[in-house]
């Protein structure tokens, strides 16, 4: 599965046993709903735990915050999480400064990321 | 000294935003801006663009909105100038509640706080009809 706007591309792919999702672009007012949906739709999949290959996003604007949380909130009756990885400094400075790091899992690497991922609370 | 300014005039129509963001990459090229400089102009931008249009206009009016960026000693200056309603930006929000539970986390507000957080300096002022609000953005390292 691939999404595709003038802002935002997504793709994912499973590995390490979960679900690992490539956007590559700006997360912001314009693309975060097709971001949330290509997500939502992994969730209605029962994909599990999500992994997010950040490398690629160049900002996070308050509406792609915003999508983050609705999809943390979506999983997180199943016990399923939301783990970010390869985010850059500016990105992880608006995680920061929005409170977002004490609600959202931020790894350096993809085998942090499964790491965190595979630990309970 | 002009190649140290830039300015777009777009409609006030989210679908605009990639217009201004295509002027102020160029700037950024232009001037030399750090990455992190660049990416703070362009996040602080589309939440000022896109909270002046989505709740400026709720009789759906058209309007032009200009978009200017200059490259000063040690900030860029961002202004944004438009006939919305009128709406204080400088004004600083309230921050995130500080919560640790994904329930009791909302982000209302949280644009224009985010602009508020990595701003030297947010001003409105409303003349004319014309709602001009100027941001600085500190270009030197912390």
């Amino acid at each position: 599965m691939t999404a595709d706007t003038s802002e935002i591309t997504i793709e994912h792919r499973t590995e390490e046993g979960f679900a690992v999702v490539s956007p590559a672009g700006k997360l912001d007012t314009l693309s975060a709903r097709t971001f949330e949906a290509y997500l939502k739709s992994l969730v209605e999949q029962k994909s599990g735990t999500l992994l997010i290959d950040m490398e690629k996003v160049d900002y996070v604007t308050s509406f792609g915050l915003r999508s983050l949380l609705i999809i943390a909130k979506l999983l997180a009756p199943s016990g399923d999480k939301l783990v970010l990885f390869q985010v850059n400094p500016s990105v992880y400075e608006v995680l920061k400064i929005s409170g977002f790091l004490k609600i959202l899992k931020v790894a350096d690497t993809l085998a942090e990321a499964g790491e965190m991922a595979g630990r309970t609370g | 000294m002009a190649a140290d300014v830039e300015t777009v005039i777009v409609r006030n129509d989210i679908a605009e935003l990639p217009a201004v963001y295509a002027a102020l990459e160029a700037f950024a090229g232009t001037v030399g801006l750090t990455d992190a400089v660049r990416r703070t102009l362009l996040l602080v931008v589309e939440e000022l663009f896109s909270n002046t249009v989505s709740y400026g206009y709720p009789d759906g009016g058209k309007d032009e909105i200009e978009v200017s960026a200059a490259l000063g000693p040690d900030h860029v200056e961002l202004t944004l100038a438009d006939r919305a309603l009128p709406f204080d930006s400088s004004a600083p929000p309230a921050g995130p509640a500080e919560v640790d539970d994904l329930d009791a986390m909302g982000i209302g507000g949280l644009g224009l706080f985010l602009v508020h957080q990595f701003a030297d300096t947010v001003v409105t002022e409303r003349t004319g009809g014309v709602n001009r609000t100027r941001v600085l953005l500190p270009t030197r390292p912390d």
